[in-house]
């Protein structure tokens, strides 16, 4: 499959700080990549670089088939973005500022019109479609800038943080055009997000990035179960009746077992150790005159994954 | 550059301008009613016709533009970036000229429209006050000396305006900056005549006496195209994206 981003050691100081430190990522063409990280990780540099508005330090990225370094308006041409704010015209309306936007892509008049049409009646827009977009909420000047990035049928979506400030609702119909877009017009997308239900759920691949390195990268699956071996994945719930404090200490005091809590909800909570199983812990539980209901091991999520890394 | 984008870019600049007029800023609008009226009627109809040939028309008129210009050149850049756009502007396909060009010239040509009309507008003013049923017209070398001012000395401040709107941080810094280079123009004349030499001065008064004011308007506007245009260059030669969308 043709790769939509290619990177090779791609790294950006400023003065003494290395805020990308040789990032190497392949993202397939007609994919979604979700890059998270807290902030401050190095996502937006690397958006800024990916984009040419930033050189790199050293290092390359090939967008599209084209170097960013000699070829950044072929790029910047073949791509739509969200990046940290709106950055929506507040003094102009929805539709002018799509009407700008439209124009700086070439499309004619008639192609403006019914492409704005069509983002705004779906975004929900179309009835402020003359207000000026100063007026807006901030989930609403999202939805324009969406619109926006879209306008033009871009072939790579970058979208920093899109789902923010959208209601539960939006943010939902948003992570299915996503997937509409990526299954009908086989457009790449390059997501940041904060939300990693959100990566989860929509990214074929995520990456996980912190002080400008990259921590992880694969499928959210893959990293499930790359956490599976880890300390997210010895994680053991009890769901248990006559449970006391005292046993809960016994099963604390077990070898195998690294830490035990009782949650709010009565449930047992065990972190084993390295290469320990819960049978013993189960039997002690039983002698103890606990009536053990079940017994399951968690499955570890992206977001146990991603604190994982944090915290490592 | 893509003549194109420039009229993209020059056709957001006017949009707005327009709405900011038509919509909530009355101040721009009172300034501008002010400007027309005392400039297009008053002034000619208390000097009759001799503002036609004493020159004053060329401050005048280049005044007015530069006052009409200082907001919003001083916001083009610096605008954007307060209001977070500029960062999506730069990740479009324009390119740097076409931005930089695009902007200077949304700004500067409406500027321009205004004053000459203000200057059209005078002379029917003067016409109707002092005509007494005679056509009163300027001279070529005034009419022509007036528009090439209304051009050029407000482009020297846009050619500024946009460099020092290109990295400031807030419109209010740009704004204070070209404050300084107006006034520095104002003060030029009198810098002038006092730090040169006596004897430089003179023969510079020799020399604009030695030819007629045409050839010495025909000279002031090639300098000042001169300089329009270096100063143009100089932003583009500074129009850094990665730079502009750091600041």
């Amino acid at each position: 499959m043709q790769s939509a981003i290619r990177t090779q050691g791609l790294t950006r100081d400023f003065g003494k700080l290395r805020a990308l430190d040789g990032l190497e990522l392949e993202v397939p063409a007609g994919s979604i990549f979700g890059f998270l990280g807290p902030n401050g990780a190095g996502k937006t540099t690397t958006i800024r670089l990916l984009l040419g508005l930033l050189e790199p330090t050293s290092g390359s990225a090939e967008i599209l088939g084209h170097d960013v370094a000699t070829a950044g308006d072929r790029v910047r041409a073949a791509a739509g973005a969200l990046l940290e704010h709106p950055g929506v015209y507040e003094r102009l309306t929805a539709e002018r500022n799509l009407e700008y936007y439209g124009r700086i892509y070439g499309l004619g008049r008639v192609e403006i019109a019914a492409r704005s049409r069509e983002l705004l009646e779906h975004f929900g827009l179309w009835e402020q479609r003359a207000k000026r977009a100063g007026e807006f909420s901030r989930g609403m000047k999202q939805k324009l800038a969406i619109a926006r990035a879209m306008l033009h049928r871009p072939k790579l979506l970058f979208l920093d943080e899109p789902t923010a400030g959208l209601d539960p609702a939006s943010a939902a119909a948003l992570r299915d055009d996503l997937l509409a877009l990526v299954a009908h017009e086989e457009v790449t997308i390059f997501l940041t997000t904060h939300n990693l239900d959100e990566a989860e759920r929509v990214c074929g691949l995520v990456g996980v990035i912190r002080a400008g390195k990259m921590q992880a990268l694969g499928a959210p699956a893959a990293l499930r179960t790359q956490a599976g071996t880890g300390a997210a994945g010895r994680r053991v719930e009890i769901v248990a009746t006559g449970l006391t404090e005292e046993l809960r200490a016994a099963v604390a005091a077990r070898p195998e077992v690294e830490s035990a809590s009782t949650r709010p909800d009565g449930v047992l909570e065990l972190a084993l150790r390295e290469g320990g199983r819960p049978a013993a812990v189960v039997a002690l539980l039983v002698a103890g005159g606990a009536g053990v209901d079940e017994v399951r091991r968690v499955t570890p999520s992206l977001e146990s994954v991603y604190l994982e890394l944090m915290e490592a | 550059m893509r003549p194109g984008d420039v009229r993209t870019v020059m056709w957001k600049e006017l949009r707005e301008l327009g709405d900011a007029l038509t919509g909530g800023s009355r101040a721009q609008l009172v300034v501008l009613a002010f400007v027309g009226v005392f400039f297009g009627v008053i002034s000619p109809m208390r000097r009759g016709a001799a503002w036609f040939t004493d020159g004053s028309a060329v401050l005048s008129y280049a005044f007015i533009g530069m006052v009409l210009l200082m907001q919003p050149i001083a916001d083009v850049f610096a605008g954007e970036r307060e209001r977070h756009t500029l960062e999506t502007l730069l990740s479009t396909r324009l390119d740097d000229s076409s931005i930089v060009l695009g902007k200077l010239l949304g700004v500067l040509a409406p500027v321009c429209a205004a004053t000459t009309l203000v200057y059209a507008v005078a002379i029917v003013a003067t016409n109707i006050e002092f005509g007494h049923g005679q056509l009163l017209l300027p001279p070529f070398w005034s009419v022509a000396t007036t528009l090439a001012a209304i051009v050029l000395i407000p482009g020297l401040m846009a050619a500024i305006g946009v460099n020092a709107s290109m990295h400031a941080n807030t419109v209010r810094k740009a704004a204070q900056m070209l404050s300084l280079f107006v006034m520095g123009l104002v003060f030029l004349p009198l810098i002038v005549t006092q730090v040169f030499p006596r004897a430089w001065v003179t023969r510079l008064v020799a020399l604009l006496n030695g030819h007629s004011p045409a050839q010495v308007g025909l000279a002031v506007g090639a300098g000042l195209l001169a300089l329009d245009i270096g100063i143009v260059l100089l932003a583009l030669a500074r129009f850094r994206r990665g730079r502009l969308a750091l600041d």
